[in-house]
């Protein structure tokens, strides 16, 4: 392999990932030279640095055709995977703030309980969120289990979003 | 003149630094001991998420709309695995390193975009790792390679934990509250060993955990590039992610990843020693003294 190719390389990836994870750790920010696709994989350096008290439990209700009452929205159905942390995708998409990951996400479940049940469509779908205080619910009996608001005593459950169809 | 003689001389020294970092030859060995092992935690955390293959990588889970990489059709995840796996293995295997890696950055490229939501710092630095397999030569026959890639994977590790430290510190709250760790292993990452120990640690372990992790991060860069300390920073590093890999689920695949950065660390005259039998022969601190002498000699 030439040198001149080598030294190529070299700066490719010294300016390309080296000094970008650097950079995020030592400014806060993402470089201003970098493309965005290599943004996010360049973001390796702000893990675990505030002091995280509680966080966002979200919930999925739907309500179907001919039906008064909500039915509350089963995650394991539909998402069995934990990426990393005892939390599904689910969870991990409801987090974004991203209002259109929310309404797709809400179209996706009503077009699987549909194919489930389709002589009762899906007519309405609510999502809310309420906050968990790890600390609040006293010294943990064993790997962290998703809590249900009904669980929760003290839950104040925040509606998110409704979607009509 | 003077000045244009300086300039030259210090082009000259800086240009043979230049070389002298990152072309010293390095035994072949070590690097592909190091693919091997790298190549095993890619491999293990890869069998693991595969589990919910259909959920992660195809249509039959919920994907964002519009992302540039869609997902793939149910029927071809079994071909697409058998891909994933057979050239990651090859790789490991070493046939045709820089091809195989090549081959496989793109499918660990395609399921890093496909499925974002998922993706985490364990696929940014595979990534990197993989990347660095494509474009230099880690194989010779001559039995040495240019330094060139070990010291980019070496540079991008200390990088990581350096920086990381330092957001902690300045950015964070590491500084600012003696809880930061205790709170970061109660939420979704805790696993029963963590519930465990917090519900039978005496409070100040917490504190002074994370100033050890703190300090660790901080000064990795000394532990890890100075050569007497250099074995310190290795035991730091393992105990450090064995408890990350205790305390947080999923993340023992993270800690493999990390770990494995150390043996590029260590030095050369351990890797001709270990086939000797003598060479870990007696007690705990007599190996540790007689590495760390090793490590301040090379």
């Amino acid at each position: 392999m030439r040198r001149t190719t080598s030294n190529i390389f070299i700066l490719l990836l010294l300016i390309g990932w080296i000094i970008p994870v650097a950079y995020f750790g030592f400014t806060n920010g993402a470089p201003p030279w970098l493309p965005a696709f290599l943004i996010q994989r360049t973001n390796v350096s702000r893990l675990f640095y505030r002091e995280q008290s509680g966080f966002w439990i979200y919930e999925l209700s739907y309500r179907r055709e001919n039906c008064i009452n909500f039915e509350p929205f089963c995650e394991q159905d539909y998402f069995r995977m934990y990426p990393f942390g005892y939390r599904t995708r689910f969870q991990r998409f409801m987090s974004s703030s991203n209002p259109e990951v929310r309404e797709a996400i809400s179209l996706w479940i009503k077009n699987k309980l549909d194919a489930d049940n389709g002589e009762n469509p899906v007519r309405e779908i609510r999502i809310t969120r309420f906050a968990y205080l790890a600390k609040a619910e006293g010294k943990p009996t064993g790997h962290y289990r998703q809590p249900q608001s009904a669980d929760l005593t003290k839950a104040v459950i925040h509606p998110i979003a409704n979607f009509e169809y | 003149m003077n000045t244009n003689s300086y300039i030259k001389g210090f082009l000259s020294s800086g240009s043979s630094y230049w070389d002298r970092f990152w072309f010293t030859p390095f035994p072949e060995r070590l690097s592909s001991i190091f693919r091997i092992v790298h190549g095993g935690a890619l491999l293990a955390f890869l069998l693991a998420w595969w589990k919910n293959g259909s959920e992660w990588l195809s249509t039959a889970g919920f994907h964002t709309p519009n992302e540039l990489t869609p997902p793939l059709d149910p029927s071809l995840l079994p071909i697409f695995g058998v891909f994933q796996f057979g050239l990651l293995i090859l790789f490991i295997a070493g046939w045709q390193v820089r091809v195989m890696a090549g081959l496989s950055w793109l499918c660990f490229l395609y399921v890093t975009l496909v499925d974002r939501v998922s993706a985490y710092s364990i696929n940014s630095i595979f990534l990197f790792s993989l990347a660095v397999f494509t474009l230099f030569p880690t194989k010779s026959k001559n039995a040495s390679i240019p330094i060139a890639p070990v010291r980019l994977l070496q540079l991008a590790m200390v990088a990581i934990y350096f920086s990381s430290g330092w957001h902690k510190a300045v950015f964070g709250d590491w500084l600012d509250s003696p809880h930061v760790l205790e709170a970061s292993i109660q939420g979704i990452y805790m696993t029963d060993f963590a519930a465990w120990a917090l519900r039978t640690m005496p409070a100040f372990v917490w504190p002074i955990t994370q100033y050890a992790v703190l300090a660790f991060e901080l000064f990795s860069p000394v532990l890890f590039f100075s050569r007497q300390l250099r074995i310190y920073g290795i035991i730091a590093g393992c105990v450090f992610h064995l408890g990350i890999a205790l305390f947080m689920d999923q993340l023992i695949y993270f800690s493999l990843q990390m770990m494995s950065f150390y043996i590029l660390f260590l030095p050369q005259e351990i890797w001709k020693n270990l086939r000797a039998s003598c060479a870990f022969q007696g007690s705990p601190s007599m190996i540790l003294a007689k590495i760390t002498k090793r490590s301040a000699l090379l």
